[in-house]
């Protein structure tokens, strides 16, 4: 543990030494005081975090060798309160803590046509569904437009703790994962890839997965994207989603799309509920966009749920008003039904809104849900959120938040947050 | 230890000296922002744009050709650094107020020099109205800068978009807090963008990165460390489509029920487990001696008639409600009645389950062990 704890803060030494060479550096610095009310097995307990997450990413660091990006996202914290905050689904037995989100360094090498990526990082390629992981990723970009991209790592633990097993907090259940995607594209129009991803928990299949994306762009107007993967442990195939984005006239935005998906794939394959179901769900609808009214935006959507158990809906409208340069406010209204009528629904209303006046900046968000069936014998949830912020000078800026309101889970619900934040991007030279 | 020590101190140390030697922050006034200004140009419209910028047509940077300054106005207004009349004063503080203009950060490198060469056009001024349809007048505020559907009226980038190529002609986009770009449907982020973005980044994720380096998508997608939900720490962004502002504890159960891969995309069983542990609804708790509650209604181990109240045909539609309290392992409660043989004594798999994997399987799924005991 003490050797882990050294590499992480040399790690971070490093990376405060390469960011001041960068010629762009990114730093944030966010402290945070908050008071929240939390319902616990019955009762209402109150808990009193103090956090400080640290950001920062340092690019186009250009050598003659290579140009390098070295990022670092990390975060600690003490409760000051007996009662602990819940820290998003990990244990956590000390009232100190803390983590590290991303923190790697990249490195682009002959011409950008090799980069490699060393650290902990996020996957975002083909199927890898956005995986966190301890390890390396390179991409490789051949000739004729073709590419290929590769990672092998550890699914991160929370608060390095052990991974896999049955307490993974993270989207993925494994020890060990593997994966990559080949591509090729015709600039301007297409954009083909396939790719795989392979992961074993404690030597057992967590996933076993092909993938296929494109993005389509007959017009500089049209975007067809589509993606979906395939479960070769369960033969089967686990989503397939398309969608068609069209611009038909300027400031109107439709998108189309259509997505089927069976969720137990999303399981891992040796979790004792994997051999359980296979369930399939289907959804189709749209969104519009449109701008095209003087201060206002419109947004629409909709979309038709289709399960075994029935059809359900889901939809949503907003109006975004800005009257003036430092105003804003808006409403919103959305609905679900679950096809399943024991799954419960709602409707939603929520009016919010900002304003700036003399540096200072001001926000309001109501927020209503109506319960279709009670939840814990009440039907609706109403809060009340309003934030005060300052700018204090070079960067730093103060914020006070307060919410208030009534849930099903607690009569009434007060929670306060101060915040105080830096967040500053340095220019060390012009890029060219 | 010592020369770990000395080593760190060391980095930190050169860093940061390197850092404060050469760094400067760069201004959030950017020079695509919106501006007012106190001179008329529409009141000057008999002259030619370069008899006041004289630079411009030299000008291989932006930024390298100044604004006029008061000696120009003086050409025709010689009374103008001594106003007697309110007229006068007016110019004079107009005059006065180009020299104090503020630095602003130029979002890209630009040659007026080169350009205007190739603007074919019998007059100058038509030459400059080529790209700048709008320009500052006094007391409006104008987006007067040229916007990029001016410079993709001519040159045509797909293959630069396509590769994220940004550069040379943007410079870092990193360096500013840009709008997604309307005009490019590529690079726009309206309608469901929450839905719709990982599309963009399963094949685009190096275009992202022009603009977002994976700090900014770890404060929502890095889920097995962050220590909150980001709505807790930007309540402030009221436009924002957060997934799970206001009171998403209340209803989380009807968003799982619509769609539970959803959730799987971020949250591991764990995850959820752990607050129903602390809430008293999961079995996790029989193992640290607690005794949980039962949330489920009555008849739902044993009376198939409930139909999606019996919890083999919840199981069957939301296998991954389930495993929101029930994802242990050997250890998890399905295991007590469903091992084989057991007291539920039927085939509990699907049958797509079944035409795919083989008795034999059993061996290579230590998982399979917990209710094939003998296998």
């Amino acid at each position: 543990m003490t050797n882990r704890l050294r590499l992480m803060v040399f790690a971070a030494a490093l990376a405060l030494a390469g960011a001041a060479r960068a010629d762009t550096v990114r730093a944030s610095s966010t402290t945070m005081l908050l008071a929240r009310q939390d319902f616990r097995d019955g009762s209402t307990i109150t808990a009193v975090p103090v956090y400080e997450l640290i950001d920062v990413n340092a690019s186009d660091m250009h050598t003659r060798y290579a140009d390098f990006e070295v990022a670092l996202s990390t975060w600690g914290s003490i409760d000051l309160a007996d009662k602990r905050f819940w820290q998003n689904g990990a244990s956590v037995d000390s009232r100190f803590t803390g983590d590290v989100n991303v923190g790697f360094v990249r490195a682009d090498l002959l011409n950008h046509a090799l980069t490699l990526r060393l650290g902990r990082q996020m996957i975002a390629d083909g199927t890898s569904r956005m995986v966190q992981i301890d390890g390396a990723a390179a991409e490789v970009r051949l000739p004729a437009n073709f590419g290929l991209t590769g990672y092998a790592g550890s699914p991160v633990a929370p608060r390095f703790s052990t991974r896999g097993g049955t307490e993974v907090v993270g989207n993925l259940a494994a020890t060990f994962t593997t994966g990559g995607r080949a591509y090729w594209r015709y600039p301007g129009l297409l954009d083909l890839g396939a790719s795989v991803v392979m992961a074993t928990n404690g030597g057992d299949p967590a996933r076993q997965d092909v993938g296929v994306d494109f993005k389509l762009t007959p017009h500089h107007l049209i975007v067809l994207t589509g993606s979906g993967f395939w479960s070769l442990y369960e033969d089967r195939i686990g989503e397939a989603a398309v969608a068609a984005q069209v611009f038909p006239v300027h400031h109107l935005d439709v998108t189309v799309d259509y997505r089927h998906v069976e969720p137990d794939l999303f399981l891992s394959r040796n979790s004792i509920l994997a051999v359980f179901a296979a369930d399939k769900r289907n959804d189709v609808g749209g969104a519009v966009h449109y701008g095209g009214i003087k201060f206002v935006s419109l947004d629409a959507d909709y979309h038709y749920l289709i399960e075994d158990a029935g059809h359900g809906h889901w939809a949503r409208l907003k109006g975004t008003a800005h009257p003036s340069v430092s105003s804003t406010a808006g409403v919103e209204l959305s609905y679900l039904k679950n096809a399943a009528s024991v799954d419960n629904g709602y409707k939603q209303a929520r009016l919010f809104g900002a304003v700036e006046l003399y540096k200072v900046t001001g926000t309001l968000d109501l927020n209503g849900y109506f319960y279709d069936g009670a939840i814990n014998g009440e039907k609706k949830s109403l809060l009340a959120t309003a934030t005060i912020a300052y700018p204090l000078w070079r960067g730093w800026r103060a914020t006070l938040a307060g919410s208030a309101g009534t849930t099903p889970y607690m009569e009434s619900q007060f929670d306060l947050m101060a915040k105080l934040v830096y967040d500053q991007i340095y220019a060390v030279r012009e890029v060219q | 230890m010592k020369t770990f020590r000395t080593l760190m101190v060391a980095c930190l140390a050169g860093g940061l000296v390197a850092g404060c030697k050469n760094a400067r922050p760069v201004s959030s006034d950017t020079h695509e922002a919106a501006r007012s200004s106190l001179f008329t140009h529409e009141k000057h419209g008999g002259f030619d744009c370069v008899d006041c910028h004289t630079g411009i047509p030299k000008a291989q940077k932006l930024g390298e050709a100044k604004l006029p300054a008061i000696v120009k106005c003086e050409e025709c207004h010689p009374d103008i650094a001594n106003p007697t009349d309110e007229t006068t004063r007016k110019a004079a503080a107009a005059a006065a107020a180009l020299g104090r203009a503020q630095t602003r950060e130029y979002q890209i490198t630009f040659n007026h020099e080169d350009h205007l060469k190739r603007i074919k056009t019998k007059e100058v001024n038509q030459a400059c109205a080529w790209c700048h349809k709008e320009l500052p007048e006094a007391g409006q505020v104008r987006d007067v800068t040229p916007p990029m559907s001016t410079c993709t009226a001519c040159h045509h980038h797909e293959e630069d978009v396509a590769k994220a190529k940004c550069a040379p002609c943007h410079v870092s986009l990193r360096r500013y807090s840009l709008k997604p770009i309307e005009a490019l449907a590529a690079m726009s982020h309206q309608g469901n963008w929450i839905r719709e973005h990982s599309n963009a980044a399963k094949n685009g994720a190096e275009t992202c990165a022009q603009c977002h380096d994976q700090t900014y998508c770890a404060n929502c997608h890095a889920t097995a460390t962050l220590p909150f939900r980001p709505e807790i720490r930007f309540p402030e962004n009221v436009q924002a489509d957060f997934i799970h502002r206001g009171d998403y504890v209340s209803r989380h159960q009807i968003e799982v029920a619509a769609d539970p891969a959803s959730c799987r995309k971020c949250h591991g069983s764990f995850f959820c487990d752990s607050c129903h542990t602390a809430q008293n609804v999961s079995p996790r708790n029989r193992f640290s001696g607690g005794t949980p509650r039962n949330p489920h209604p009555i008849g739902w181990a044993n009376d198939t008639s409930k139909g999606i109240e019996f919890h083999g045909t919840a199981a069957r539609n939301n296998i991954v409600a389930c495993a929101g309290c029930h994802d242990q392992g050997p250890a998890a409660i399905c295991v007590n009645c469903h091992r084989v043989p057991g007291i539920a004594n039927v085939n509990i798999h699907p049958s797509s389950f079944l035409s795919k994997h083989k008795h034999d399987d059993i061996r290579h799924n230590g998982m399979c062990l917990a209710c094939h005991t003998n296998p």
